[in-house]
């Protein structure tokens, strides 16, 4: 069977290499032109209004500070000072998604001035430290040194917390938004290389809180294979919620953190 | 002009196709960046890097829409058809805006650490068994590659060097890319959103497009059965010359499925292959302009008694023996190979 088929005759036929373009394909190409800007346009707006608040941190790496305090280097690196009204816990990380444990360690359990940048989400702060060599000078005690060097230990009971595990310095303001799938692979970089992982969860109230991740006995968390692959997963884990001066952590077994 | 890769002169019509498309594209961009701004208190915004980000991704992915929409409203509406002619420069500014989307991922995400990127972006996540957990990052460098083969076999160097067949056939994966943008898209950011507004654009489009792509394939279909040819002693009846619009064509379906572009002009009547060689345009729907059987994708042309193109180009369609016999068209479907001379068959009465 064969079959004729009588394409519809065009007054004007456009083709592309001609110096003229039809009236008809102009008029039209216009109106094409003009809806394919306004409705690009529309549909860029609605997608960038329905982006989920990305939270409030902040990093300001032009602003470098000295502060002053008790150096700390386990479970994880930090600094406790009264550098910005009261005593503080301020953890520590590099400019980079690693750790600085290493270099701190020979002054852990010292007073020491910590050159870096500070990031700032609610009452958590981390100082990324500079990464030239005068960046940590011993010091002196301070007036609250023993306040500094010997936190509080608080439990606040057992709890299971349903949410994610993030990365401490992206949440606290490195990046904007700082959790969920799409930061997956970051999340997973910096707490491999020795960030402090959080336990992200959602209170009652509807605020999100971050709890650093610890073992039982408040120690440091190996970053295995297995604990990456659960981070920035929805999960469940049984812990005990504990402050440590002004730091919430939380203790868990890492074996025991479930997908959800 | 015909099949060449010779320095194609910059029309009036392309100019203003890329001026408006940049326009589009810049007004997307902005409107997303300064949305993205205002949506959150200051402070409490987007990092200026992440936003970048997604606006050059949604761009990025948006652009590919209005390319894949391109060729089915073509064969819908000859309106659409010039948005065809310059479609493939659309095609690279895709792959150049996904292309700095991906650049800026790798290194915003998996970079600044001790870690190789590479390693990173296909490591990091180990959940590849699970659909709700799947790396999404891997599809969008399955996209990239593809899109990058496109835009790099983009110029007509390649469409002759490796063959139109090929060449269409590596470009048909376009769709592998789009669909792999489309799971990119729902398992990593939309999964990510609270808003659901994202899952339902992304998933309106592929709704749109497989809709536009089906509905022009059944129109096609419709339009193959409309009328029926008769054969007569092994030729085919084309019908009465005269129903063939001066300078224009009848299309042939061969039993085959093979299309015959049969063109009347000057008094005379040529049959050619419907395909062009360029990108397998559907010649009879083009016309005869300066005595030429011109395409109406991209203006390839051949002249109508021997499926040539003229000199200095090289390009050869196959030609069909005609005859008319009392006003009436018949054609041989044994195609001649390509680029053989016919004679072109005289309409009686008709001034030639």
């Amino acid at each position: 069977m064969t079959r004729l088929i009588r394409p519809k005759p065009e007054k004007d036929l456009f083709i592309g290499w001609a110096a003229d373009t039809p009236k008809v394909d102009r008029r039209f190409l216009f109106a094409a032109a003009v809806g394919l800007v306004a409705g690009g346009g529309g549909a860029a707006w609605a997608l960038a209004d329905a982006q989920s608040a990305p939270g409030p941190g902040v990093w300001d790496q032009g602003l470098i500070l000295d502060v002053d305090g008790y150096v700390v280097a386990d479970p994880y690196p930090l600094i406790r000072t009264t550098a910005f009204g009261g005593v503080k816990t301020v953890l520590l990380s590099s400019m980079t998604k690693c750790g600085v444990r290493d270099r701190l360690e020979r002054l852990d359990g010292t007073f020491a001035r910590i050159r870096g940048s500070l990031m700032q989400r609610g009452p958590h702060s981390m100082l990324a430290v500079v990464d030239d060599g005068d960046w940590l000078t011993p010091t002196q005690g301070a007036a609250a040194s023993a306040e500094l060097s010997n936190p509080q230990v608080r439990s606040l009971g057992r709890a299971t917390l349903r949410g994610e595990i993030l990365d401490t310095k992206c949440w606290y303001g490195a990046m904007r938004p700082a959790d969920g799938k799409v930061h997956k692979a970051c999340a997973s970089l910096c707490i491999r290389f020795g960030l402090p992982p959080a336990m992200f969860a959602k209170a009652a109230d509807g605020e999100g809180r971050a709890l650093v991740m610890t073992t039982p006995d408040g120690g440091f968390v190996t970053p295995t294979e297995v604990f990456l692959a659960h981070v920035a997963d929805p999960v469940e884990v049984d812990g005990e919620i504990v402050l440590v001066g002004d730091l919430p952590t939380f203790r868990v077994q890492p074996t025991s953190i479930r997908r959800v | 002009m015909a099949h060449g890769y010779q320095v194609v002169t910059w029309t009036p019509f392309k100019k203003a196709y890329d001026v408006v498309m940049l326009i589009a594209v810049g007004v997307f961009m902005t409107i997303f960046i300064v949305g993205g701004y205002m949506t959150w208190p200051d402070g409490e915004t987007l990092h200026p890097v992440q936003l970048a980000l997604r606006a050059l991704g949604f761009t990025a992915f948006t652009l590919l829409h209005v390319v894949l929409a391109i060729g089915p409203l073509s064969r819908m509406s000859p309106r659409f058809k010039p948005l065809l002619y310059n479609r493939r420069h659309m095609g690279v500014t895709t792959f150049l805006l996904a292309f700095a989307h991906a650049v800026l991922a790798l290194l915003w995400y998996h970079g600044f650490s001790e870690m190789n990127v590479f390693v990173s972006l296909f490591a990091s996540n180990p959940n590849y068994g699970s659909i709700q957990g799947f790396p999404f990052e891997s599809l969008g460098f399955v996209a990239l590659v593809i899109l990058f083969l496109m835009a790099a076999t983009s110029h007509d160097f390649w469409n002759a060097n490796l063959g139109p067949g090929f060449w269409k056939a590596l470009h048909m994966l376009v769709y592998v890319a789009y669909a792999a943008l489309v799971a990119h898209v729902m398992l990593g950011l939309a999964q990510n959103e609270k808003s659901p507004l994202y899952a339902y654009a992304v998933g309106g489009g592929a709704v749109f497009l497989v809709a536009l792509h089906l509905i022009t394939g059944v129109r096609e279909c419709v339009r193959d059965r409309a009328l029926g040819a008769a054969a007569h002693d092994g030729w085919i009846d084309v019908g009465s010359a005269a129903d063939i619009p001066d300078g224009r064509a009848v299309i042939v379906v061969l039993k085959g499925g093979e299309r015959v572009a049969v063109f009347r002009y000057d008094g005379k009547v040529s049959a050619v292959s419907n395909v062009c060689r360029h990108q397998a345009g559907p010649l009879g729907e083009g016309c005869i302009k300066d005595g030429l059987v011109t395409c109406p994708w991209h203006g390839f042309q051949y002249r109508p008694d021997d499926g040539r193109s003229p000199p200095p180009f090289t390009e050869r369609i196959p030609t069909y023996n005609v005859k008319v016999d009392n006003g009436v068209v018949f054609i041989d479907p044994v195609a001649n190979p390509a680029g053989t001379p016919v004679e072109p068959a005289v309409v009686a009465g008709a001034a030639a």
